[in-house]
């Protein structure tokens, strides 16, 4: 056989091994109820807590509001630690399931304990609980969701599932969110306005659910890709995201979207301050969620004829010209009319909310076949990071914007206090919606120029660490075989000292212990 | 290299902080800025055709007792206050007053039209007033809005006068000034009590105010005023102008002001169920708006 031929053979066998399919329909389905079910915590937490505690347990405003922010630091520290951690874990069931399955439950009570207002307290008692619940169920928070978000990147090796495990489990997410408004609108017809035991009731709906959702997907997924054989140190948290050139630009890419977060944040001002009508939020940001959900549902069908690179830069600019466009329509036309503009306008945001993800996990191939180490909790945890960083700068800058355009703020001792803006304010308003986001959502392509995880590298990579894995599972394999043989051997040695016949024990050929490491369907069927 | 790049981060932060330090006018300035301006529009003469709306919330008793009337007999558990006797309930739920119910209540507009010339200093023009028909207790119409002839013309002047008035402890008037492509605003910001027996409290250096009787209504850095101190605090007028000036003179102003009353109102409580009692709350009783474009 040429040369040529061995080549075109061995390409032939690691495109295969590349396009071989590991998922089935219970990891996509359990992955994407987990995702559901982490979000309805984070979404019941985020959009109830702050009631909750002023309202229902009558703790001073302020005094939540220094927890919050001590609480958002500790957060900051505690997310590339849990990310160290799970990458420094080696154990049977991988180094992501174990915190799945076991720190679920904790975090589950931690929800329902937050939201039981316990009677009798005193005012110290009140907030020494506050912070106690609050910061234990951040950080048993962080030891779930760092090790949930690195998962799609160890089930498979396949880009074509990895896109669309995170794909469908983000949609999943979006909705989950949402599952606290829903059952808290329902509760509070079925108790007739019973705020606190519809607060504490769902609370304990979603703590007692979502356990079972990350459970049963702790113990049905499977990763695929094993650990890497070196620990990473604890010092290499920070300085990965450095060594690592395309997660840098990556992250740098990404950490810039906050601009376009302005759009969401700025609905709510526009509405009220603009169209003098409150309510019509839900008519502004329902579309945008639906068309960002579609978005999120074509994304792998995109990302078959773009690469990732592409895609992030295609719906950037896609995002801002559609922007720019609800700016120059302008603010004097029906509310409808920019309502639906800003459906096509959130299209290409569902493509960006899946793209970094596809990307982290190929930096994450990237940096396996450079160094030969594996750094998915490092990686989705400083991912995670940069996106309470994003947040942060985004509340800044809004805070900015708002000043520049000498926006009057409402009274606080006013119920519902909505003053009238001048007309200069109403069009800053309206340009922190529309075209500031527009133009600066264009800087954070500057940083993705520098990515180069693409086409054919990105395949020789990939399609290189395939082999790689391969070799090791065979590896495994034959080592697992020969030491079965060998304790077949001596065992058979003593039984002969004994003057038993092995034959008559083993009828069949002794089973090697498979690894998963790239099983393939193989595993699957197992 | 890193030194060039260092180099490189400090000229954009202090380019960048330039910026925003050039996009406002100085405090001590704004004052005079915002004097001149006006004369020098006054100077060079201005027409100004502009409606100036005062809008009053009312609360309409009698429809306000019906509905509530009907509420509370419609069921044996009223939401209203904490008792389950639904006797009880009946009999205050009814007799309950709500300032921030939206269907016993309307905001009724009294609009001034202006059409004002002033040439050298001197006001011209005409003005008129457009009143709002009279309202029964159940807000049912009791004739037709009327529109009469307005004799004072004086509005600018005096808006003038008051924005620039900063000597009267009454009054506790603060400016801020940004520069803007093209253009200069200048915002005036005018807080003022008027107290239940007629009079004015004025503000202490401290920034705390006090009645005649020495009675504090709002404390030294305090958000809320102390609404039932002394005789009581009839209304908090927050008043907003906003100025542009373009080449030096006023080209445009937009008034808002807001009535803050202390009023009957319901809450809920959230430890009892989300029950509803009557409690005193701060609400806007008052507006007053005008966008107004000099030419």
């Amino acid at each position: 056989m040429s040369t040529a031929a061995v080549s075109a053979d061995k390409t032939t066998a690691l495109d295969n091994l590349l396009d071989r399919k590991y998922l089935g329909k219970k990891d996509y389905i359990w992955f994407s109820l987990t995702t559901f079910a982490c979000s309805a915590i984070t979404g019941l937490a985020q959009g109830y807590l702050l009631f909750f505690y002023t309202s229902i347990m009558n703790i001073n405003l302020t005094a939540v509001g220094t927890m919050f922010l001590i609480a958002k630091i500790w957060d900051g520290v505690n997310d590339p630690i849990m990310g160290v951690i799970v990458d420094k874990t080696r154990t049977k069931m991988g180094k992501m399931r174990p915190y799945l399955l076991f720190a679920s439950v904790p975090y589950a009570i931690c929800t329902i304990i937050m939201f039981i207002n316990f009677r009798g307290m005193s005012e110290g008692g009140k907030i020494a609980f506050m912070y106690i619940s609050y910061i234990l169920f951040s950080t048993i928070g962080t030891a779930v969701e760092v090790p949930l978000q690195g998962l799609p990147a160890v089930v498979s090796p396949n880009i074509d599932e990895r896109t669309k495990i995170i794909s469908i489990s983000r949609i999943l997410g979006s909705i989950g969110e949402q599952s606290a408004l829903v059952l808290i609108s329902l509760g509070l017809i079925v108790t007739n306005d019973n705020y606190e035991a519809t607060y504490t009731g769902t609370a304990v709906i979603i703590g007692v659910i979502a356990p079972i959702f990350m459970v049963i997907s702790a113990l049905v997924l499977r990763e695929r890709i094993e650990p890497t054989n070196e620990i990473p140190k604890w010092s290499e948290g920070f300085k990965y995201l450095f060594k690592n050139k395309p997660f840098l630009a990556l992250i740098s890419a990404n950490l810039l979207t906050f601009f376009r977060n302005l759009v969401s944040a700025a609905i709510m001002y526009v509405v009220c301050y603009i169209y003098g009508n409150g309510s019509l939020q839900i008519a502004f940001a329902l579309p945008g969620a639906i068309a960002s959900m579609i978005g999120m549902l074509f994304a792998p069908k995109l990302k078959r004829h773009f690469n990732a690179k592409q895609l992030f830069i295609i719906a950037t600019i896609w995002h801002s010209v559609c922007l720019a466009i609800v700016y120059f329509v302008g603010m004097t036309v029906p509310w409808y009319v920019i309502a639906i503009l800003m459906f096509f306008t959130m299209l290409p945001v569902g493509v960006l909310n899946v793209v970094p993800h596809l990307m982290a996990a190929d930096t994450i191939d990237y940096w396996e076949h450079k160094t030969g180490q594996r750094q998915e909790g490092i990686t989705f945890s400083l991912m995670g990071l940069r996106s309470k960083v994003s947040s942060g700068l985004k509340d800044y800058f809004l805070t900015f914007l708002l000043g520049y355009f000498l926006f009057s703020q409402p009274l606080g001792f006013v119920d519902g206090h909505e003053p009238v803006q001048s007309e200069y304010t109403k069009g800053g308003l309206f340009a922190i919606y529309t075209i500031i986001p527009a133009v600066l959502n264009l800087v954070s392509i500057v940083p993705m120029l520098f990515y180069n995880l693409t086409g054919e590298r990105l395949h020789t990579i990939q399609a290189e660490l395939a082999e790689r894995h391969e070799e090791q599972r065979l590896r495994e394999e034959a080592e697992a075989a020969a030491a079965e043989r060998v304790l077949g051997e001596e065992a058979a040695a003593d039984l002969e000292a004994v003057g038993v016949d092995a034959g008559d024990i083993w009828s069949d050929e002794p089973q090697a212990d498979v690894m998963t490491v790239a099983g393939g369907e193989s595993d699957e069927k197992a | 290299m890193k030194k060039l790049k260092a180099t490189a981060l400090v000229v954009i932060l202090v380019i960048l902080t330039a910026i925003l330090m050039s996009c406002n006018i100085a405090d001590d300035e704004v004052t005079g800025v915002l004097s001149e301006a006006i004369s020098a529009a006054e100077s060079a003469g201005y027409s100004a055709a502009f409606s100036f709306t005062h809008s009053v919330l009312e609360l309409y008793p009698g429809k306000q007792y019906q509905k509530y009337h009907e509420e509370a007999y419609s069921t044996d558990r009223s939401l209203y206050l904490y008792s389950d006797d639904p006797e009880e309930n009946r009999a205050l739920g009814a007799a309950r007053t709500n300032w921030d119910d939206e269907d016993s209540t309307e905001w009724l507009a009294t609009v001034y039209n202006y059409n004002i010339n002033c040439t050298g200093g001197e006001y011209s023009g005409t003005a008129t007033v457009t009143r709002p028909a009279e309202r029964n207790s159940m807000g049912e119409e009791l004739g037709e809005p009327v529109t009469e002839d307005y004799s004072d013309i004086g509005y600018l002047r005096y808006l003038y006068n008051r924005v620039l008035d900063a000597g009267s402890a009454e009054l506790n008037i603060t400016y801020q000034g940004v520069i803007r492509p093209g253009k200069r605003i200048i915002r005036v910001n005018i807080e003022s009590i008027l107290l239940l027996d007629g009079t004015n409290a004025e503000m202490n250096a401290d920034g705390s105010w006090v009645s005649a009787d020495g009675t504090v209504v709002k404390d030294e850095g305090a958000e809320d005023y102390n609404w039932t101190a002394g005789a009581g605090i009839d209304k908090v007028v927050i008043e907003r102008v906003d100025f542009t000036i373009r080449d030096g003179k006023v080209t445009g102003i937009e008034v808002y002001n807001e009535h803050i009353s202390y009023r009957d109102a319901d809450q809920r409580d959230y430890l009892r169920g989300g029950r509803i009692y009557t409690t005193q709350k701060a609400m806007i009783t008052e507006t007053e708006q005008a966008v107004i474009s000099l030419t």
